[in-house]
């Protein structure tokens, strides 16, 4: 079980960028539900889902997360000297050569002595991200790390499957993991489990040819109009079984971790699957649901890897302004994996989310 | 919970205008989809306290059969 702990790393500044673009679901009545009004309002009214911010199909994932790191690294006058390693945590890289964040690396002008690579992951990618960064803090004596987490899912979701279309919204976002001068307590738990890799899979478009020995799940193959093999595929129910059976426990056990109690901690901030996800995980854990943010989804869609440090900009930019809050992130979904932590905000750099 | 006030707890999760009932086919209900399993499933979590597996859903022919998954805890 991957525990960590650490005490010398903080985040200074968050910036979450999303695109202009917006699509509202009432408006795909026809196009996607067959004019199924009962099915557009079940499906609001249950899922929390009403519009969402997509990108255009010039705009990518590294567009996004350009515009965050520009304003965050103006924001908190940063000298790029001073930045040890980009890292971009997306599963929509705009390369699969070179790395995405070589590309952000020389379009931000950061210095040869600065890292730049990628991580694959999603829903859980960000709490995986700032894992690594304070891992490199702790121990790689990095002063400065810079945190991009970005995805535009609506790019390989089909316009006509209304098991996902409505669901997904694209967004980029930047964050300064900093060396702290004093004691900066945090506390990290990362897991996964592979036997279920094809429960949100998009089979084709890598260098496997998609096939039955591999992916065991029959429904991934079931293809129509409304599904080709280079498409997202999610199995809604197992996710929505994993997420409120998974999260309630990993989110007891950082308590356990970081020997705090409910009633300790100021936010709790989930990867925002969608509204119902979050209002069943927040029942079964007997939180209050005003420490839990859940309205990012249905503003701005579902952004896999963005949606943490998006609910951030959105919902309590203003909280972390100045006081300390403690705080618990936790993501999970594609992979399936699942990571959570438990740190404090102060003092941070946090703008409302911009518009690229 | 009564048997009778769980069948309108899942008509309205449908967001069915017309009755169900025991006997119904689920696969005869136009609105039985991925999106009424995971309804369910939390529905049966918040009112029962228990976690039903979608595989377990699946199997479930008729409203009779989504009943007895939590049979015990009903009155009828």
């Amino acid at each position: 079980m991957a525990i960590s702990k650490f005490n010398k790393a903080k985040i200074a500044g968050i910036v979450s960028c999303i695109p202009k673009k917006i699509i509202k679901i009432d408006d795909e009545l026809q196009t996607v539900y067959n004019n199924d009004i009962n099915k557009l309002k079940r499906i609001k009214k249950s899922i929390g889902l009403n519009k969402r911010h997509v990108t255009e199909s010039h705009e990518t994932t590294a567009d996004l997360c350009e515009a965050a790191a520009k304003k965050l690294l103006s924001g908190l006058k940063v000298n790029k000297k001073s930045i040890d390693a980009i890292m971009l945590v997306t599963q929509t890289p705009d390369y699969f050569q070179p790395a995405t964040a070589a590309y952000l690396h020389g379009v931000l002008n950061l210095p040869e002595s600065c890292a730049a690579f990628d991580v694959n992951q999603g829903c859980a990618g960000y709490v995986y991200g700032l894992w690594l960064a304070y891992m490199m803090i702790e121990s790689a004596s990095c002063k400065n790390v810079l945190l991009l987490a970005g995805d535009t899912l609506s790019k390989i979701t089909n316009p006509k499957d209304s098991n996902v279309t409505s669901l997904f919204g694209d967004a980029g976002t930047a964050t300064l993991i900093t060396k702290s001068n004093k004691i900066e307590k945090s506390f990290f738990q990362l897991q996964a489990n592979g036997k279920k890799f094809d429960t949100i899979i998009q089979p084709k478009g890598a260098f496997r040819q998609p096939n039955q020995n591999q992916i065991k799940n029959s429904k991934v193959f079931e293809l129509s109009e409304k599904r080709n093999l280079e498409n997202l595929y999610m199995d809604g129910g197992e996710v929505f079984n994993f997420s409120i059976l998974t999260e309630p426990k990993a989110i007891l056990n950082i308590l356990k971790i970081s020997n705090l109690s409910k009633k300790d901690i100021d936010y709790l901030i989930l990867h925002q699957a969608n509204k119902y996800i979050i209002s069943n995980i927040t029942r079964r854990l007997k939180f209050s649901e005003k420490k839990v943010p859940s309205e990012t989804t249905g503003k701005f869609g579902n952004q896999s890897s963005a949606s943490i440090p998006c609910t951030i900009s959105d919902a309590i930019n203003k909280e972390i302004k100045n006081k300390k809050k403690k705080l618990i992130l936790s993501g999970f979904g594609v992979g399936l994996s699942w990571a959570t932590c438990q740190l404090n905000l102060e003092k941070i750099y946090c703008p409302k989310v911009i518009l690229n | 919970m009564k048997k009778k006030e769980l069948l309108i707890k899942i008509k309205d999760l449908l967001l069915r205008k017309d009755p169900i009932n025991s006997s119904m086919k689920l696969s005869e209900i136009e609105e039985w989809d991925s999106l009424a399993i995971i309804s369910v499933i939390s529905l049966y979590d918040k009112n029962f306290s228990t976690v039903i597996t979608v595989e377990k859903i699946n199997k479930c022919e008729t409203i009779k059969d989504l009943i007895n998954l939590v049979s015990d805890k009903i009155k009828n």
